[in-house]
């Protein structure tokens, strides 16, 4: 079975560009700065201690899955609607940087929850389930792109598990309302003041802020990583 | 207050090691194919 025709990029429109600029440098050093404030210049938790500050890599790096998944699922329904590559193309750059911060949310959460709630994981937890069962349906869509050769196919089935997968994440952060058990409500984000000190809120929003731009620059950099792979496939083709 | 320092830096460490793993496979690859791709237009060119 052969695709519908994909809406191709101009030749050598984005692949001269490179793959590692000031973005994604502005991004590590803005990720740096902001965990040494964490470390070094914000209050320790009165009662959880240090583990408290895992709370400034744990909660922002979830965020930024949520932009990377639902940036993947954007770029999948434009692709499902133009056909156009670059959107497709966003939609791979956007699925593995997404899967890169799951993994750091599910390896840093357990670390955290084992002293605070005596246990590395729980089953009916269902912010925790979901989370693993998002990092599953975006390594699934990953190793479909990687099994079809056809670039309509792979694009028009990848965009199809992406848009369902990232139905996912609206339940994800409401589940803490549905099934209240070890995660807790927001801190944050909740009608009256934080239950953050002032110093610790000013670190999170910071960090909240560095690691948004993290996910956007490793994005932009993936991106430009498969353009310069499609236009390797282009030069073999045209040889 | 309780002695969670193991759980904090283990926790920081793992992270680092996430993104500074990915960051380098993007460098690595991306050095691979910008090769790749130069070695192919100056077979073209010949």
């Amino acid at each position: 079975m052969t695709s519908p025709s994909i809406r191709a990029e101009p030749m050598g429109a984005m692949n001269e560009k490179p793959v590692m600029d000031w973005m994604l440098a502005a991004a590590l050093v803005a990720v740096v700065a902001v965990l040494i404030r964490a470390i070094a210049f914000t209050p320790t938790e009165a009662t959880q201690g240090l583990a408290q500050k895992i709370y400034y890599i744990h909660v922002p790096s979830a965020l930024g899955a949520y932009v990377a998944v639902g940036l993947l699922a954007l770029a999948s329904l434009a692709y499902l609607w133009l056909r156009d590559v670059r959107a497709d193309r966003l939609a791979e750059a956007s699925a593995e940087v997404g899967i890169v911060f799951l993994s750091v949310v599910l390896a840093t959460g357990p670390l955290w929850g084992r002293r605070i709630w005596g246990t590395w994981w729980a089953w009916w937890d269902m912010r925790l389930t979901l989370t693993l069962f998002l990092w599953f349906v975006v390594a699934a869509y990953l190793v479909l792109r990687g099994a079809i050769d056809d670039p309509g196919m792979r694009g028009r089935y990848g965009a199809v598990l992406a848009i369902l997968g990232a139905l996912l994440i609206p339940f994800i952060h409401l589940s803490v309302y549905l099934f209240p058990t070890l995660h807790p409500m927001p801190i944050v984000l909740k009608p009256e003041r934080p239950s953050l000190s002032p110093e610790m809120l000013t670190t999170f929003l910071l960090s909240f802020a560095a690691f948004t731009l993290l996910v956007l620059a490793l994005i932009r950099s993936r991106y430009r990583l498969a353009s310069l792979g499609d236009a390797v496939r282009a030069t073999e083709g045209a040889r | 207050m309780i002695d969670t320092s193991l759980e904090f830096q283990a926790a920081y460490v793992l992270a680092a090691v996430i993104y500074g793993g990915y960051v380098f496979s993007l460098w690595w690859r991306s050095r691979r194919t910008r090769e790749r791709l130069d070695a192919l237009r100056a077979a073209k060119r010949r």
